[in-house]
C-alpha cells in the first residue's frame, strides 16, 4: 500500500557495462513503449496518405499541425526547423504521461532524472542554437536591453541564474506534477482498501465508495494535468528557442 | 522541412546534448561508485534483513515475496545507504525516501531514455514528419492547383460567354440589315411595280379617254348631219323648196354654237 512503490524502478534485463547499470527496468520498457505508441501512430496514421483523410489520418495531421502551430506561435516563423524536435518532446512526454494513466503502468515522466535529462537536452539545445545562430552576440542576451550599464553586475549574474534555473523548473514541473498526481491517485486508492479492511465488508465497502469517488474526479483530473504538462514542456521549450533565436 | 535538409550541425548539437546529458546521469552515479560497489557486496546483508526481521512487515514481505530484484536493487542501496541510522531504516528500506532520488537508477534511466528519445527524433524528423508534411503539402497544393483550373475555367467560360455575345450581337446585326436591305428592295419593287401599273393604268385612261371623246365627237359629227338632213327635209316639206344645203349647214350650227 506504500504510495511511492509505483515509482520503483525494477530491472527487466539486466544490463551492466563496466561499474554502470544500465539495466532495462520497467522505466524503460515504458518509455520504449511510447516511443513505438507515438512512431507507430504517425506511420499507420499516415499509410493511407489520402487527400482527403480518414479518422485517424485527420488526427495525426491535427496532432501535427496543433504543433507546428504552437511553435510558429510561440517560438516565431524562424523556429520551423525544430518542429521536429518540438514535436518528438511533446509526443514522448504526452504519451509517457498518459501510458502512465493506465492502471498498473510505470510513469517514466514522474521520475526527476528523466524530465531533468530531457530539461537538459532542451536547455543545451537552446544555447548551442544561441550560439550557432549569433555567435558570441547571445550573450547579449543576458544583459537587458536598455539597462544601465551601471547595474550590469547585479542584472547579468541575475539573467545568468534565471537562465541555469530554466531546466530545473522546467523539470521539476513536470516530474512534480506527475508524482504528485500518481501518488495522491495510489493515497486515496489506499484509503478505500484500508476502510474495507477495518470496517468490515458491508460499512467498509460503502465507506470505502467516497475516496473511489473521489479517484474517479482525480483520474479525470490527472488525464488534464497529463496532457497539459506535456504541453507546458513544449510550450517552454518553444519560448527558449524563440528566446535563442530572437534575444529579445 | 527537417526530413529532407537536416543540417549537419544539427547533428552535432544532438550528440553535444545528449552526450552532456549522459555525462551528467554517469557522472552522479560514478560519484556514488563507493556506494554501488559496497552495495554489491552488502545486498546479502540487505537480503538477510529483508528475509527476518521485515517478515512480520507485510508491505516488505508483500514486495520481496513477489519482487525477487527488489533486495539487490533500489532497496538495497537506500535501505543500506541508510543502514548505518539505525533501525528505522529498516522500515525505510521500502517506504521511506522517493525511488526518484535512488540515484543508482539514473544512468540505466538516461541512457534508456537517450535510446528512446533519439531514435524516436529520427524517426520523426526522418521519416514520420515529412510524411506528414508531404501529404498536407500535396492536399494544398493540389487544392490551390484545382482553384486556380477554377477560375482558368471560369476565365475561359468568360471570355467564351463575351466572344459568344459578340457573336450574337454581330448575327442580330446582320439579321437587321438583312431585313432591312429586303424591306428596301421589296419597297422599291413594289413602288416600281406600282408606278408601272399606274403608268399603264393611265395610258389605258388617256387611250379610252380619247377614244371615247373620238366616238362622242363622232356621234355629235353624226347629230350634225342628221340635223341638217332633217332641216333639209323639214324646211323642204314646210316651203316646198329644198335650201341650199350651206345655208342649211349655217343655220344648223347658229342654233348648236357652231358645234360638229
Amino acid at each position: 500500500m506504500d504510495p511511492l512503490h509505483q515509482f520503483h524502478i525494477e530491472p527487466i534485463v539486466e544490463v551492466v557495462v563496466g561499474n554502470v547499470d544500465l539495466s532495462f527496468s520497467n522505466a524503460a520498457l515504458w518509455m520504449l513503449l511510447a516511443a513505438a505508441s507515438v512512431y507507430a501512430l504517425m506511420t499507420v496514421g499516415m499509410r493511407p496518405g489520402a487527400l482527403v483523410p480518414g479518422r485517424l489520418q485527420s488526427l495525426v495531421e491535427m496532432f501535427y499541425q496543433f504543433t507546428a502551430k504552437t511553435v510558429r506561435d510561440n517560438a516565431g516563423p524562424d523556429a520551423r526547423p525544430y518542429v521536429p524536435f518540438v514535436f518528438t518532446l511533446f509526443s514522448f512526454i504526452l504519451f509517457g504521461n498518459m501510458l502512465g494513466m493506465i492502471p498498473g503502468s510505470f510513469t517514466f515522466t514522474s521520475h526527476l532524472i528523466v524530465t531533468f535529462s530531457l530539461a537538459v537536452v532542451v536547455i543545451t539545445f537552446v544555447t548551442i542554437l544561441g550560439f550557432v545562430k549569433h555567435g558570441l552576440h547571445f550573450l547579449t542576451f543576458f544583459m537587458p536591453h536598455g539597462a544601465p550599464w551601471v547595474l550590469a553586475p547585479l542584472l547579468v549574474p541575475l539573467e545568468v541564474i534565471s537562465y541555469l534555473t530554466r531546466p530545473i523548473s522546467l523539470s521539476v514541473r513536470l516530474f512534480a506534477n506527475m508524482m504528485a498526481g500518481h501518488t495522491m491517485l495510489k493515497v486515496f486508492a489506499g484509503f478505500s482498501v484500508m476502510m474495507v479492511a477495518g470496517m468490515g465488508k458491508t460499512t467498509g465497502v460503502v465507506a470505502a465508495m467516497g475516496p473511489v469517488m473521489i479517484n474517479v474526479a482525480l483520474t479525470g483530473f490527472e488525464i488534464l494535468v497529463a496532457a497539459l504538462q506535456a504541453y507546458v514542456f513544449a510550450i517552454l521549450t518553444c519560448l527558449y528557442i524563440r528566446d535563442a533565436l530572437e534575444l529579445h | 522541412m527537417g526530413g529532407t535538409r537536416i543540417h549537419s550541425w544539427r547533428h552535432a548539437i544532438w550528440a553535444l546534448g545528449l552526450a552532456l546529458a549522459l555525462a551528467l546521469g554517469t557522472g552522479t552515479a560514478v560519484a556514488d561508485d563507493p556506494v554501488p560497489a559496497a552495495h554489491g557486496a552488502d545486498t546479502h546483508a540487505a537480503d538477510a534483513h529483508a528475509g527476518d526481521p521485515d517478515a512480520a512487515e507485510p508491505h516488505a514481505a508483500d514486495a520481496h515475496g513477489t519482487d525477487p530484484h527488489h533486495g539487490t536493487d533500489a532497496h538495497g542501496e537506500t535501505g543500506h545507504g541508510d543502514g548505518g541510522h539505525g533501525d528505522g531504516a529498516h522500515g525505510g528500506d521500502h517506504s521511506g525516501g522517493m525511488p526518484q532520488l535512488n540515484p543508482e537508477s539514473f544512468p540505466g534511466q538516461i541512457f534508456w531514455l537517450a535510446v528512446c528519445f533519439v531514435t524516436l527524433y529520427f524517426l520523426m524528423s526522418g521519416v514520420a514528419l515529412p510524411r506528414v508534411t508531404e501529404v498536407i503539402e500535396i492536399r494544398e497544393s493540389r487544392i490551390a492547383h484545382d482553384i486556380d483550373r477554377a477560375d482558368e475555367l471560369k476565365n475561359e467560360a468568360e471570355a467564351l460567354a463575351v466572344k459568344t455575345e459578340a457573336a450574337l450581337a454581330e448575327a442580330r446585326g446582320q439579321a437587321q440589315t438583312l431585313l432591312r436591305q429586303v424591306i428596301e428592295e421589296v419597297e422599291a419593287h413594289r413602288a416600281q411595280r406600282l408606278a408601272q401599273v399606274e403608268a399603264d393604268v393611265a395610258a389605258r385612261l388617256s387611250a379610252a379617254e380619247t377614244r371615247i371623246d373620238q366616238a362622242r365627237r363622232d356621234a355629235i359629227g353624226r347629230i350634225g348631219a342628221a340635223a341638217e338632213e332633217l332641216t333639209g327635209e323639214l324646211t323642204a316639206r314646210l316651203t316646198g323648196q329644198r335650201p341650199h344645203p350651206v345655208n342649211i349647214a349655217n343655220a344648223v350650227a347658229a342654233v348648236t354654237g357652231g358645234k360638229s
